[in-house]
């Protein structure tokens, strides 16, 4: 009895002192940043990153006191992190939505920057596009009308040179932008997607009929300030007047852009400005530092690195802000992090101390009893806990997806094909279709592949070419996908392009090493006598390879396919990098297409903020989620089956 | 007679199409290896591997990805160390502490088999969920816990295989002695360690080299962190965002894709050394 009592002091103590010293903490960092000490926290959009590390490293040379931390990641997910109350400031490059608003969002114009339509230098018609320009109409016409599908098209001329079309994949403030210029959304933008910013100009640069737009920051030589070799500026035609005019042309080096856009000679959009968004307007006195910085000493920054001063009137109206506040007072700055951070070194320490006692117990039986004891209840509660993680992705997923469940039925979701977020439409067909025809076609391809290669390894190859290919499997079988996204990238898009076949060929070589491994268990766990049975009737060896060896172990094959299938579908970034993400129904191999997870990866991060955009990436999860889960049990109970058999014989 | 000639010309046919098929792995091996060393190594200096970015990083070469690299091993040693921890005691729960064909080993398995089938994505997205949830920011603690999630199925998976090959005899000899189980356990653990540790490492590996799940969870930055709630840049993050970016950043992502897949070649192979070299000794 004693012994228990002591062991509950024992436990309880270190953990009242840990959670008291952690409430302490906390309390202290609150009161500190009254003198400009403390920490501003600032994510998002990798559009503003580089001028915002300038910002925030300059800022703390000045003010050692202040920490500042600036994140971005290929999801931006600043609108996110600052709607929770995460981070201070969120950068952005979009307008806010009217939910973000109303949610408290307040933006601050911290720069601007343009977006620019680009062409390849090479391409032939290229005196008549610098001379004709790029009018609304023209833009609207080849961003989002099926039928301009030649250059000729576009300029009106009956010249027939194909016209490439790109756009961006991932949601963006660039694209967004553009599509503002003719009237459009993103998500109306037809033509090859392609991810992030400089993915278009390498495209434009790669193509000579291909037809691009880009921040300024990407379009011009970041030394030499003009454009990279390889692409042109297409000239815009403000004033619809057919050709471009001298005061329109301003696209000689990067100064000339800048000041236009300064000036507001160039449109507005594609011009665009750049926000700090901060839930309510910020009240603790670093923030505020920060922000004042930036719209006075740290604007010296943005015309070097790219991007355009603040407009004056914007500094004014916005310092007016900052001094007034108290427009939205529901500023909570909830950080839990670090919390995180205790809890999670609190249960560490909790498992070592619960398993000290052990060492305190004297007599030998005693303490043999307790490691028993104890050891069994810890291996039952981690093996009953993880088996809850199933339970809890699953129940999280749908509870995250039910606003959208409610707004359209299930039925509707699954079969729909429009994809309009902006008008609260979510039909998941094309991203279902996309991940279905990818994983079939890489299926398709991969499956006789390794069918042969294991079958030759098992029943005829000789010692030594096992010995290479068994290696060469293990390692194809260890390489990140990320590798496989690279490789796909240097060696495949040259070929194929952005399309459906380039990803099914790279997601076949990611699940030959499973294909292959399973395929030869399988094999090998064939008795050998049924082979000499066969082969003494005079079979030849393919004939018993195909009669006895691949008849006797088709349960095994289906279910190690099945099993390879779930694998490619949930294959997320070396297919994202790839697909061209366009969401519609394939057509054809050579064309881009959106699997589900690729959906979730470019999106999720920066569209979070929408509730109900949220909700359908992930609903888009749970679907994913659902499909592997189904398709996995299948393979693993048949391959228990097997397992079983083989042991019983 | 033709019925004879016809089954040895399609020996012939069937054998070269499996020479074709062999041919055509290795071709795709040997492509994606040669492709990553030639143009990694085309880009790489010794800067980039030993260098944070210094503050003109995103203009001209200034500073390296050294915050990539230390960030991957910070996310993804204490990782292993966690799932290690818990995915350990599972594996022997569910072979040693439960009788055979019992319905919850049985669940278990097939529970860790459907988990290790879940797109990390969906972890991703899942723990993002839940971060928001309780309000945390991307962070290194939060890259740490969902590679954990992520590793926890990968090393049950394979410790429950290797339990498996332990000869039974081994029980019952420490069993008859009078130990207890968890005493068994000892004795067993001492014959699955090299097969352990070989998992083990071939799960680090994949583990290090996943993106999808770090996305959201971990978030990107140019320091290396000093504290679990700051955000850290990963190597594979790093290569996606930096493959699409321009001029200095693809040479770069060359470079960084060489150091990974160098850290991932040396883990794998490895791991086989270690199984191959250690086992030797067991019964």
């Amino acid at each position: 009895m004693i012994h228990k009592s002591n062991l509950f002091i024992i436990v309880l103590f270190p953990v009242l002192a840990f959670g008291l010293a952690v409430s302490c903490g906390s309390h202290q960092t609150k009161k500190s940043s009254i003198h400009l000490e403390g920490s501003v926290s600032v994510s998002g959009a990798f559009a503003l990153y580089p001028l915002a590390v300038q910002w925030a490293n300059d800022f703390q040379v000045h003010n050692p006191g202040v920490h500042i931390s600036v994140s971005a990641g290929g999801a931006g997910k600043g609108m996110t992190d600052v709607m929770n109350g995460m981070v201070d400031y969120g950068m952005l490059s979009r307008d806010l939505h009217k939910q973000e608003k109303d949610n408290g969002a307040v933006a601050f114009v911290v720069g601007r920057d343009g977006v620019v339509p680009t062409v390849n230098s090479k391409n032939p018609l290229l005196p008549l596009i610098m001379a004709k320009g790029l009018s609304e109409d023209m833009a609207r016409k080849a961003w989002t009308s099926a039928d301009c599908k030649t250059w000729g098209d576009l300029l009106g001329t009956d010249d027939d040179t194909p016209l490439h079309v790109y756009t961006r994949s991932d949601a963006c403030g660039a694209a967004q932008t553009w599509a503002e210029f003719f009237g459009a959304q993103q998500e109306d933008l037809k033509g090859t997607a392609v991810y992030g910013d400089p993915g278009i100009a390498s495209a434009v640069e790669n193509d000579i009929y291909g037809l691009g737009f880009n921040n300024i920051a990407y379009a011009y030589d970041t030394e030499t300030h003009l454009p990279p070799n390889g692409i042109t500026i297409f000239p815009i035609d403000v004033d619809n007047s057919g050709v471009v005019e001298k005061r329109e042309m301003f696209y000689r080096d990067k100064e000339a852009i800048v000041k236009a856009i300064e000036e507001d000679r160039y449109p507005s959009p594609p011009a665009r400005n750049l926000y700090f968004v901060s839930k309510g307007i910020p009240k603790d006195s670093a923030s505020v530092a920060f922000l004042r910085y930036i719209l006075k000493e740290g604007q010296k920054f943005n015309v070097p690195a790219g991007y355009v001063k603040t407009p004056l009137k914007n500094v004014i109206e916005q310092n007016r802000m900052i001094r007034r506040g108290g427009i939205s007072a529901s500023v909570i700055k909830e950080n839990n992090t670090d919390l995180t951070v205790a809890i999670f070194g609190g249960a560490v320490l909790l498992i070592i101390i619960l398993l000290s006692p052990s060492y305190l117990l004297k007599s030998l039986n005693r303490r043999r009893m307790f490691k028993e004891k104890a050891s069994s209840v810890f291996m039952f509660i981690f093996t009953i806990g993880s088996l809850f993680l199933v339970l809890a992705i699953m129940i999280g997923l749908y509870y995250k997806s039910i606003p959208l469940l409610n707004q359209s039925s299930l039925w509707n979701l699954l079969t729909s094909s429009d994809w309009r977020p902006s008008k609260h439409q979510f039909g998941f067909l094309p991203f279902i279709a996309g991940t279905l025809y990818v994983t079939l076609l890489s299926m398709l391809i991969a499956v006789p592949l390794s069918l042969f290669t294991s079958i030759f390894l098992t029943e005829y190859s000789r010692k030594w070419i096992r010995k290479i290919v068994f290696p060469s499997l293990d390692i194809l079988a260890a390489l990140p996908s990320v590798i496989f996204g690279v490789w796909g990238i240097l060696i495949l898009i040259p070929v194929f392009g952005y399309s459906l076949i380039t990803a099914a060929l790279v997601l076949c070589l990611m699940v030959l090493p499973i294909l292959v491994s399973l395929f030869v268990e399988i094999f090998s766990a064939v008795p050998n006598d049924l082979r000499d049975a066969s082969t003494s009737l005079g079979a030849t060896k393919w004939q018993t390879t195909k009669h006895v060896v691949v008849k006797k172990s088709l349960p095994g094959i289906f279910a190690a396919v099945v099993l390879a299938l779930s694998k490619a579908m949930g294959e997320t970034i070396a297919v994202m990098m790839v697909c061209g993400s366009i969401p519609q129904i394939p057509r054809s191999l050579f064309g881009g297409f959106y699997p589900i997870p690729a959906l979730i990866g470019n999106n999720y991060g920066e569209m979070a903020s929408v509730p109900l955009y949220e909700s359908a990436i992930m609903f888009a999860a749970l679907i994913l989620f659902v499909i592997v889960l189904i398709f996995n049990i299948l393979s693993r109970v048949i391959l228990y089956r097997i397992q079983q058999n083989n042991e019983e014989s | 007679m033709r019925n004879h000639r016809k089954k040895y010309i399609e020996e012939a046919v069937m054998k070269g199409v499996m020479y074709l098929c062999v041919f055509l792995v290795l071709a795709f091996v040997a492509s994606i290896i040669w492709t990553i060393f030639a143009k990694g190594f085309k880009s790489i200096s010794w800067e980039m591997v030993s260098q944070v970015p210094g503050p003109s990083f995103n203009t001209k070469d200034d500073g390296g990805f050294l915050n990539a690299i230390v960030g991957s091993l910070m996310v993804v040693i204490p990782s292993t160390l966690i799932a290690m921890i818990i995915s350990i005691p599972v594996v022997f729960y569910i072979t040693l502490y439960r009788r055979r064909n019992d319905v919850l080993s049985y669940v278990a398995r097939l529970a860790y088999d459907v988990l290790y089938g879940i797109p990390s994505i969906v972890y991703g997205a899942f723990a993002f969920a839940i971060m928001v949830y309780v309000g945390m920011r991307a962070s290194l603690l939060g890259g740490i816990i969902v590679t954990t999630m992520l590793m926890i199925p990968m090393l049950i998976r394979s410790g429950d295989e290797i339990a498996k090959t332990i000869p039974d005899e081994i029980k019952d000899a420490t069993y008859s002695l009078g130990a207890t189980k968890y005493e068994t356990m000892k004795v067993i653990l001492r014959q699955a360690m090299p097969g352990m540790i070989t998992a083990t490492l071939l799960a680090l590996g994949r583990a290090i080299g996943d993106a999808a799940s770090v996305m959201f969870t971990a978030g990107f930055s140019d320091a290396i962190p000093k504290t679990l709630s700051q955000p850290t840049a990963t190597l594979p993050l790093a290569i996606f965002n930096w493959i699409t970016m321009p001029s200095p950043f693809p040479e770069r992502a060359y470079a960084a894709a060489l150091v990974l897949t160098i850290i991932v070649l040396i883990l794998s192979i490895g791991g086989r050394y270690i199984s191959n070299h250690f086992s030797k000794n067991n019964l």
